[in-house]
């Protein structure tokens, strides 16, 4: 096991490094523009740029130049110009609004879509497990920016059940904060309610043809012990690599977008305003915290799984 | 695992080829023929753009109509009004005119700019999707014919790149592309080229569709035909493209299909962020951007690009799914193009 995890922490520091100098060619050798010029924003004067180009060494040697951006992005010296702002400090500032909405939405999500999943493989063919089916497939081809604009208008609008975006700190009132919080929650989990019961389904599908449920049967336990000790436990396996991976992807993906269309302010919704106004400095820095984040999430995900899984860690391709 | 044991015939299918037979089965899904029905009438009405555009509608998808007012039922309407407020659908009232009234302050065709988005859309969608597939095709056939270290480069590339949090670095990419464009050696892209949104797509959903196919290839090279090839003198170009690459037909059909769905949903993540379709196009992702300002007084100009979006990525979910059924019914294939773009990792095993 530890060697295992050593293993895969070896791989992640690996992975680090590819992406802070993928992240580097993609803020200044493949623009077709001055990477200052990039940097100080659309309308920024010469003398900004000429001061940025020299603070960034943009004239040095390009390893020199990584060097030099992943000294100001690691060490929290990254400011976005124009105003002068400290990039670091805005994102921890939204940490918690994007954390509530990614991890709200996931016990959202585990909840119906376990639930989904399972009353539909214990109803295999009969009519409840199509309409599931069908209401699932429906459910991962529903994209945020639909189901947002409509639940925004119906809910805060035409009806004013909640209120009309923004976010409200869990320290400061807590029922404003899940007031808030209860559209974005539900529209960040739809998708992945649909997919999750799916996934549920079809490996529950798998597992009650295997010769130990047979067993179970035989012995004589009832059917609900069969399904629950014997049958959910084991499928669920799978779906704790599957949660970690998605959990990491949503906060950085669909989380992003959730964010913006309830101008819930959250990490996403600054690095999408920032984009918006194409400054870049705020996107380099999200981007490369929320990649460093999703890696490491990743790799702790894999190494629970090899506990969880003895097959994983013993198997030659591990890791 | 594809084509090369194909299900015993029975008596009622006799001995037609697999391709015959698979058709028979997708055309005995009611569902997924509707939903292809579906797709084919999407594909149609965004053709038929310049003919609306030019015939009913007479303006096109960046035309401004701010100051102009509009004959409906005999009376005039303003395009804009002095408080800056578009006009709603008119649906038949103006002959067609601002069918789905007008976009926002400038006052342009709402139903010409869904038509014309939606050409962008499937064309970034289709385009992306088949460069993806193309290659990881060439990819999945190298790593796992060769092996080796071939192998070990690709595969180990393909394993960091599927790590890789992509939305957000494709939003990083596409930003920091989006002020000057591309410059990379010889290859030279303006900022609104629509190659810069389908390049990043590609490359990033490519390990959802490579890995798959390296490890098909992997256990087709082990088959008899294979040996059987090399053995009359086969050299790896022929084994690979003559013997090999024709038994992942299906597989690739059925991944092409979902990819278009989920490079879709990718295309109008990045756009409705502003870092896929630059203006002057605009794609059904870039209309909801806009719509979104104006959801409490035009709510449609944000819910119909979004619905054509759902519809479009719902159609090919399902006759992707029912290709699958039909071309291998015992596949164990899983690539769901998922409204959340390309997360569930887990199922492009």
């Amino acid at each position: 096991m530890a060697r295992f995890a050593i293993r895969r922490l070896a791989g992640l520091v690996a992975v680090l490094f590819a992406v802070s100098v993928l992240l580097f060619v993609v803020f200044t050798v493949l623009p077709n523009t001055n990477p200052a010029q990039q940097l100080a924003g659309k309308n920024a004067n010469p003398t900004l740029v000429k001061n940025i180009e020299e603070e960034w060494g943009f004239d040095d040697p390009l390893p020199q130049q990584y060097l030099t951006m992943m000294e100001k992005v690691l060490t929290g010296e990254l400011v976005s110009y124009e105003p002068r702002i400290d990039v670091q400090e805005q994102i921890v500032e939204r940490i918690p609004a994007t954390l509530s909405l990614s991890i709200g939405a996931a016990i959202i999500w585990l909840f119906f879509g376990l639930l989904l999943g399972y009353l539909s493989a214990i109803r295999a063919g009969g009519w409840l497990d199509r309409v599931l089916t069908g209401v699932s497939i429906a459910g991962v081809s529903i994209p945020v920016f639909l189901i947002a604009p409509v639940l925004l208008y119906f809910l805060t609008y035409k009806v004013e059940i909640f209120p009309n975006g923004g976010y409200v700190p869990l320290t400061e009132n807590p029922l404003e904060w899940a007031s808030h919080l209860i559209l974005p929650w539900f529209t960040l989990a739809i998708l992945s309610i649909g997919f999750y019961s799916r996934v549920l389904r079809s490996n529950m599908l798998d597992v009650m043809n295997e010769d130990y449920v047979r067993t179970a049967r035989a012995k004589g336990l009832s059917e609900r012990k069969v399904m629950t000790r014997h049958v959910l436990r084991n499928s669920l396996i799978p779906i704790v690599t599957l949660f970690g991976l998605d959990f990491g992807a949503t906060i950085a993906g669909t989380a992003i977008i959730t964010e913006t269309l309830y101008s819930l302010d959250g990490v996403g919704n600054y690095a999408a305003s920032a984009a918006s106004n194409y400054e870049l400095p705020p996107v380099m820095g999200v981007a490369l915290y929320g990649a460093f984040f999703v890696v490491f999430v990743n790799a702790l995900v894999d190494i629970a799984y090899a506990y969880l899984d003895p097959r994983v860690r013993l198997g030659e391709n591990a890791g | 695992m594809a084509l090369d044991s194909p299900p015993p015939p029975d008596r009622a299918e006799g001995t037609r080829g697999p391709w015959t037979l698979a058709r028979r089965r997708f055309l005995r899904n009611r569902v997924a023929v509707a939903f292809l029905a579906l797709f084919a009438l999407i594909v149609l009405f965004v053709l038929a753009a310049p003919l609306w555009a030019d015939h009913v509608a007479d303006t096109g998808p960046n035309e401004g109509h701010t100051l102009e007012k509009i004959a409906v039922d005999g009376e005039e309407r303003d395009v804009v009004n002095v408080e800056g407020r578009p006009i709603g659908p008119q649906w038949l009232g103006a002959g067609g005119k601002f069918f789905l009234g007008a976009d926002g302050r400038l006052g342009r065709d709402e139903m010409v700019r869904l038509m014309y988005g939606g050409r962008t859309s499937l064309l970034v969608g289709v385009g992306s999707a088949l460069l993806t597939t193309a290659l990881a095709v060439v990819l999945g056939l190298l790593a796992g014919y060769f092996r080796g270290w071939v192998d070990t480069v690709i595969a180990r590339t393909l394993d960091v790149l599927w790590s890789l949090p992509v939305f957000l670095i494709g939003l990083a990419v596409g930003i920091s592309l989006a002020l000057g464009g591309l410059k990379l050696g010889p290859i030279e892209l303006e900022s609104g080229s629509l190659l810069i949104p389908i390049g990043i797509i590609s490359i990033f959903t490519l390990p959802y569709i490579a890995r798959p196919i390296r490890g098909e290839v992997l256990a087709l090279s082990e088959k008899e035909f294979v040996e059987a090839a090399v053995a009359q003198g086969a050299g790896p170009g022929r084994v690979m493209f003559g013997e090999i690459l024709p038994n992942l037909a299906s597989t690739i059909i059925v991944f092409f299909t979902l990819t278009i769905a989920n490079n879709m949903l990718f295309e109008a993540g990045l756009s409705f962020l502003g870092a896929g379709v630059q203006p002057p196009n605009s794609s059904w992702g870039t209309m909801i951007t806009g719509g979104v300002d104006l959801l409490y007084t035009q709510p449609l100009l944000a819910i119909i690009p979004g619905a054509m979006i759902m519809l479009t990525v719902l159609s090919l979910n399902i006759v992707g799914d029912g290709l699958r059924d039909a071309l291998d019914p015992k596949a164990k294939l899983r690539l769901e193009a998922h409204a959340g773009m390309v997360e569930p990792k887990g199922t492009a095993v």
